[in-house]
């Protein structure tokens, strides 16, 4: 096992760095240059000349992407285009928001979407299968944005019992409960999407197993139904599970950036949108990176629970 | 465990077989597309998607006006007149809805379309051959599946200029990762069929090998890959669209039509702005993934015999 | 019997063959040892006649079998057939070339493409070689049908619809169609019912007659290739144990192990029953750590010393052996 995962870390590195490479080189292929965005509009072309070169920005592309790699193997992110602060400060305040509201949007989602999957497989065909099929395919279907603004629409300014956006009141006391009130609803439109799929997943897995001789065989010793569905069947029905968990966290990037824009959450999401509508090369290429690595490690992990969960793998 | 070994066999060897007209026997197409309309949710998918074909490619003649068109009513609400009112600069809000299908339709099936070549090749590639072919594409495929998708392709298409054309080239050229894996998973395992093998002794050249014997077989999973694709990509033109950085006004997409409704004025006044997009959006997503699951299903190997 | 195959040219000759799969481990992969599959063989087959390669599961005959085909790359030695070494054509040429000598694979159900009707099939080989004008295709693949016992109303149907013995006649077909002069026959009866195995062997000696064909027959025992061998070379562990004419390899087999393979039928007279056995002891070995000295000594019960030491080679008799102590 140790080895393995020597193995994969090892294997990790130069995909990381290729998501590096391609990614500075794309961000520096955008046509207009940062500077313009940022400058004063009656500084001459000798100012921003003269800012350019400050920034490197004269530079080959493959000197600025060779300074930027030895920075960041330094820790050192750089400096943001747009707020001259220091990105790694910049993004660092923003991870916690950011993994607040993955986090719970994950657990939401697992939480709701297990049972229903394992009951809409012991009960396929009845007008609860029936019914979970209708509303997990919605949930895989409906885009985050809309989900949000409907949920806005009624909550907000309808029912007027959840706030609109933010994190915290304005000129609140800035409490837990504030925050939570906040989380609810991006929270709950992050989530969809990945319970739809996970009530597929879970469902299919489930009515594989359940098809199975040894289960059969518990049930002819006379074991409870309940045990039969949650010792025999469940365990195993779990192992395919994990890889769709793997598979998640991508997705799970991707929306925060729709549900942060919408709710205005002030996570990582709606700082790739302002850092792409500032061309803030630096604060992208961080969040490229982290992400990138967030990507990976999540894989590695799916990987190692598979193992786990499933004693017929064994990894050297 | 050959799958011989598991069947009992009667041999009707040297007889004649049994008067068949030909339409008793089964081709394997007949039998996926009889198993797919016995599949509800698919039916229905397939009906609500055909409509939605019908209307992109007859958008001129059934639309009520010109969708560019600027009345003298802003944000006017339904009525005879405009059927789902006019929005903020006074245009039809439903023959943008039904221009916009064109938008996603080709978003949809031109990105897919693009990504199942690309994905195809180099994942037939890396199957067939194999080792240090393998060893780079793989790589290069782990590269594209860490990125965070919808990052990339907004750096991407602000980059490129935000327009129809480059959205579905960006997600054409950003999505065969996924396709890619599921082919060179399909032909390391078909390419070890003795029946490939045979082909190699029959001396037969790699290409008509790789492209009549291997990929025929690999089809499936490759079909309903796309299938489930094209939902992804109407939702990702949509999503972009959203955020003012996918298909711009004056061309409808319904994500941009839903752009206005991030004004709290907007969302909570003047619903038929935002809502019939929004179920667009949905049902045309909805139909399509209906579709997939039941070509998945009808496909299953699992249930093919 | 035909002609003692000692007076002509041989068709196929394999020389000090090995093929050596590695064994990676580890963070980087290291190859650590190699799976001896096949560990230095030769032997001739002559034009028209049937060898057999017969040998337990991993000892290596089918490996040896797909390397004659080019299907596999052999890691040394050579495979010379009517007269050119295989490993030196590339391309075009070596299309050409494999068509002379075909293959029948032991899984009549993964042998042929389930998407394919059996009419384009064994069209296929002609077109792709352009051997016969495209307007007398349909025909010759109604004839090859005739000749392997189907119809020509079976063209239209898809492998699924067949059983088994009906692929594997399908499957001879294909090898059949381009007119080859070898067949390596890779245990194509042991999937089929006993009941069947029979039929396929008959026709398999029936075309053999009728087309000049010369076969490599690979088997796992001795009793279904009696009938159809003219010489028969037994394997183990990658190495050939014994090879000589198939009536003295049952009368009086030299090498342990072939006795042993022979005692291991049931004899139907009860009177004859009460003679010497070898019973084999334990497992074939590890092929990726096989036993110093003779191979077979871990399981011989006619081990010395000299077996534990020294590997004994291939005699170059006709009747050759490789043993320290050949029986009679």
């Amino acid at each position: 096992m140790f080895p393995y995962i020597v193995r994969r870390l090892l294997i990790a590195i130069p995909v990381l760095f290729g998501v590096t490479v391609f990614s500075f080189f794309i961000v520096n292929l955008a046509p207009g240059n940062p500077v313009e965005m940022f400058i004063s509009p009656d500084a001459t072309q000798a100012d921003i000349e003269l800012k350019k070169e400050a920034l490197g920005l004269n530079d080959p592309i493959y000197v600025q992407y060779w300074r930027w790699l030895q920075n960041l193997l330094q820790g050192d992110f750089g400096y943001s285009f747009s707020t001259y602060a220091p990105v790694g400060e910049m993004v660092a305040s923003r991870v916690l928001p950011t993994l607040l509201l993955m986090g719970s949007a994950l657990l939401l989602a697992y939480i709701f979407a297990i049972p229903i999957g394992v009951i809409s497989a012991t009960r396929q065909y009845s007008w609860i299968d029936y019914l979970t099929t209708g509303f997990s395919f919605m949930g895989i279907s409906i885009p985050n944005f809309f989900l949000g603004l409907g949920l806005i629409y009624l909550f907000a300014v309808q029912w007027q019992i959840l706030p609109s956006g933010g994190m915290n009141t304005l000129g609140g006391d800035g409490g837990f409960g504030d925050t939570i009130m906040h989380l609810l609803l991006p929270a709950f439109v992050l989530a969809t999407g990945i319970a739809g799929s996970m009530v597929r997943y879970v469902r299919s897995s489930m009515l594989e197993i359940l098809g199975q001789d040894y289960l059969r065989t518990a049930r002819s010793k006379g074991l409870r139904e309940f045990l039969v569905v949650n010792k025999h069947a469940f365990r195993n029905a779990l192992i395919p599970i994990i890889t769709v968990v793997g598979m998640d966290i991508p997705l799970l990037i991707g929306g925060a950036v729709v549900t942060e824009q919408i709710f205005q959450w002030p996570g990582l999401g709606q700082l790739t949108i302002q850092s792409i509508l500032s061309r803030d090369y630096p604060t992208l290429m961080a969040i490229n990176f982290i992400a990138a690595i967030t990507v990976l490690l999540s894989n590695l992990l799916a990987d190692i629970l598979y193992s786990v969960a499933d004693p017929r793998i064994k990894y050297n | 465990m050959s799958l011989a070994n598991l069947k009992t066999e009667q041999e009707p060897v040297l007889q004649h077989p049994p008067d068949l007209g030909l339409g008793e026997e089964e081709s394997y197409l007949k039998m996926i597309t009889k198993r797919f309309f016995k599949h509800r949710l698919a039916v229905v998918g397939l009906v609500i998607f055909i409509v939605i074909t019908l209307m992109a490619i007859l958008a001129p003649w059934i639309s009520p006006r010109d969708p560019y068109e600027i009345t003298g009513d802003f944000a006017a609400e339904p009525s005879a007149e405009y059927w789902l009112g006019t929005d903020q600069v006074g245009r039809d809000i439903a023959s943008r809805l039904i221009y916009a299908s064109r938008v996603s339709l080709a978003v949809g099936i031109g990105a897919v379309a693009i990504y199942v070549v690309i994905g195809t090749v180099l994942g037939a590639i890396a199957g067939y051959f194999g080792k240090w072919v393998d060893m780079c594409i793989m790589r290069l495929t782990d590269v594209f599946m860490s990125f965070p998708y919808l990052m990339v392709i907004l750096v991407l298409v602000s980059i490129m200029g935000p327009s129809l054309y480059n959205i579905i080239i960006v997600l054409g050229l950003l999505g065969w990762p996924g396709i890619a894996r599921i082919v060179r998973g399909s032909v390391l395992s078909i390419k070890e069929m003795d029946y490939v093998k045979a082909g190699i002794t029959l001396g037969y050249s790699t290409p008509k090998i790789v492209f009549q014997h291997i990929l025929p077989n690999c089809l499936a999973p490759i079909l309903v890959n796309a299938t489930f694709g094209i939902a992804s990509a109407i939702i990702m033109e949509a999503s972009l669209s959203f955020l003012g950085m996918g298909v711009q006004p004056p061309t409808a997409s319904w994500g941009n039509m839903l752009t206005e409704a991030q004004s709290l004025t907007v969302l909570s006044t003047q619903l038929w702005l935002w809502i019939p997009p929004g179920l667009m959006i949905l049902l045309a997503v909805l139909s399509i993934n209906f579709m997939g699951d039941g070509l998945r299903d009808a496909m299953d190997p699992k249930s093919l015999k | 019997m035909r002609n003692p195959p000692d007076k002509q040219t041989p068709l196929l000759v394999v020389e000090k063959l090995k093929k050596y799969y590695p064994i990676k481990k580890g963070i980087i992969s290291r190859t650590v040892g190699h799976v001896k599959a096949v560990d230095g063989i030769d032997f001739q087959i002559y034009p028209g006649e049937t060898l057999s390669l017969v040998g337990e599961s991993g000892c290596g005959k089918s490996t040896t079998g797909r390397a004659i085909v080019q299907l596999e790359p052999p890691t040394e030695g050579r495979v010379i057939f009517a007269g050119r070494d295989m490993a030196s054509l590339q391309g075009a040429e070596l299309r050409k070339a494999r068509t002379d000598l075909q293959i029948i694979f032991q899984d009549p159900y993964s042998s042929l493409n389930p998407r394919k009707r059996i009419g384009d099939l064994l069209a296929e080989p002609l077109l792709a070689h352009k051997l016969v004008p495209k307007s007398e295709v349909s025909q010759k693949v109604d004839e090859i049908l005739e000749i392997v016992g189907l119809t020509k109303y079976h063209k239209s149907r898809y492998p699924h619809e067949f059983s088994g013995g009906q692929r594997q006649r399908i499957g001879i077909a294909r090898a059949l169609i381009l007119q080859p002069k070898l067949i390596v026959c890779d245990e194509p009866v042991s999937a089929l019912d006993v009941s069947i195995q029979a039929q396929v062997l008959n026709l398999l000696k029936d075309l053999q007659k009728e087309f000049q064909l010369t076969y490599l027959f690979i088997a796992h025992g001795l009793g279904a290739v009696k009938y159809i061998s003219d010489r028969i070379a037994i394997m183990y562990l990658g190495k050939i144990v014994e090879l000589a004419r198939t009536q003295e390899i049952f009368k009086s087999p030299r090498h342990p192990y072939t006795q042993a393979l022979l005692d291991a039928y049931p004899i139907p007279n009860p009177h004859l029953r009460n003679r010497e056995r070898i019973v084999m002891e334990g497992d074939v070995p590890n092929p990726a750590n096989p036993p110093k000295g003779c191979r077979f000594h871990t399981r011989c019960p006619l081990a010395k010393e000299i077996c534990r030491e020294q590997a004994p080679d291939l005699t170059k008799t006709a009747h050759a052996v490789a043993c320290h102590f050949p029986l009679v």
